[in-house]
């Protein structure tokens, strides 16, 4: 404790301290993580700017794997169930969380939507986030695995532009790349960028829409479930 | 963007850790680092308007904000980051190794404390 000039009534002190101020959502991402463990799901966590294709994405991922693995999803938006309803349409259970504003989904919305879901047998659990490059970012939602999805559409530049995103992500998607021959996007140069920012990140490039690249997306996805299951057993054995 | 939900981290933060002394804290400090995707300057405006008529009425939020710094998986020294480029100015390796430029925390707290004397006057 160090003692300040006294130019209140009273003596100014400094109280040297430190908390976390996102301490309260670590810890819930934490009770999310081990409830995944229990479970033996595999928890993903989707995130973009609005309109990169994430929902598109989880269609088309749940008609390739649909036969193979039960997948549910967790769709967070500012307003409306659409995007439950599209993945619904695929016959997965689907329930949306509506932030009523909130920029980004937060642990405790989780913690609170998963009972209301069904996850009997369910292998996959995917999160798609609210739309928003910045504030996602610094929320663990207890995920095993952080995707960040780039479409060519939005430019190459993004890595360098929202570098939280990129460094926290573990995994980036280049999307639509059915527009490649259309728009001024490199696949090298945005590569080059995010590994930059963050020298672990794998990344995928593919179209939903046309189905490129989308097997090697499916058995990431798979290779990563059969992982996390050894590695669950190897520690229920011990 | 998501000041306010932060703010009111800070508030209740402040609220745990001296129930008993809300009314004496004059300043409460923080470490934003670059990478906290916190603006520090909105967040002392939205303060300012959730504290206006509570105990806390009488204290402003002040902030220090941290660099970027990495530290080298190959030569072990500490580097500065800058514009993103996570690589070891020594070694040209890359590093996700960052030790500094996440913090979102409240460091210090300082409080108006009377003795005895002085509330007794």
């Amino acid at each position: 404790m160090k003692k300040l000039t006294n130019k209140a009534a009273g003596t100014l002190r400094a109280h040297d301290i430190s908390l976390n101020l996102l301490k309260a959502n670590d810890l819930v991402a934490e009770m999310i993580r081990s409830d995944m463990q229990c479970r033996n799901i595999l928890l993903l966590n989707l995130v973009s700017s609005p309109g990169s294709g994430k929902t598109s994405l989880l269609e088309e991922t749940i008609k390739l794997l649909k036969d193979e693995v039960n997948i549910a999803v967790l769709e967070g938006d500012l307003e409306t169930e659409r995007d439950a309803d599209r993945i619904r349409k695929q016959g997965v259970p689907a329930l949306q969380i509506v932030t009523g504003g909130t920029c980004h989904l937060e642990a405790q919305m989780i913690h609170q939507a998963l009972p209301k879901i069904n996850l009997d047998n369910v292998d996959i659990l995917f999160i798609e986030n609210v739309g928003n490059l910045v504030c996602p970012a610094s929320y663990d939602l207890g995920e095993d695995i952080r995707v960040t999805l780039i479409s060519c559409t939005e430019g190459d530049d993004k890595p360098k532009k929202y570098p939280s995103m990129f460094l926290t992500t573990d995994i980036m998607l280049v999307t639509k790349t059915d527009l490649l021959p259309y728009v001024p996007f490199s696949v090298e140069a945005v590569t080059k960028d995010a590994e930059e920012v963050n020298a672990s990140i794998q990344t995928f490039v593919l179209s939903s829409y046309k189905g490129n690249g989308m097997s090697e997306w499916c058995q990431y996805l798979i290779q990563q479930l059969e992982q996390k299951r050894e590695k669950n057993s190897v520690n229920a054995a011990l | 963007m998501h000041e306010v939900s932060i703010c009111q981290s800070i508030i209740n933060a402040v609220e745990e850790e001296f129930p008993e002394q809300l009314e004496n804290i004059r300043e409460v400090h923080l470490k934003v680092g670059l990478l906290s995707c916190v603006q520090p300057e909105f967040l002392q405006q939205v303060y300012k308007m959730m504290t206006a008529d509570n105990e806390l009425q009488r204290s402003v939020l002040s902030f220090e904000r941290t660099e970027i710094k990495a530290e080298c998986e190959s030569c072990r020294q500490n580097f500065k980051v800058e514009n993103y480029v996570f690589v070891c100015p020594v070694c040209n390796i890359p590093s996700n190794n960052i030790t500094e430029g996440n913090e979102l925390i409240i460091d210090k707290i300082i409080l108006e404390e009377f003795t005895y004397e002085e509330v007794n006057q």
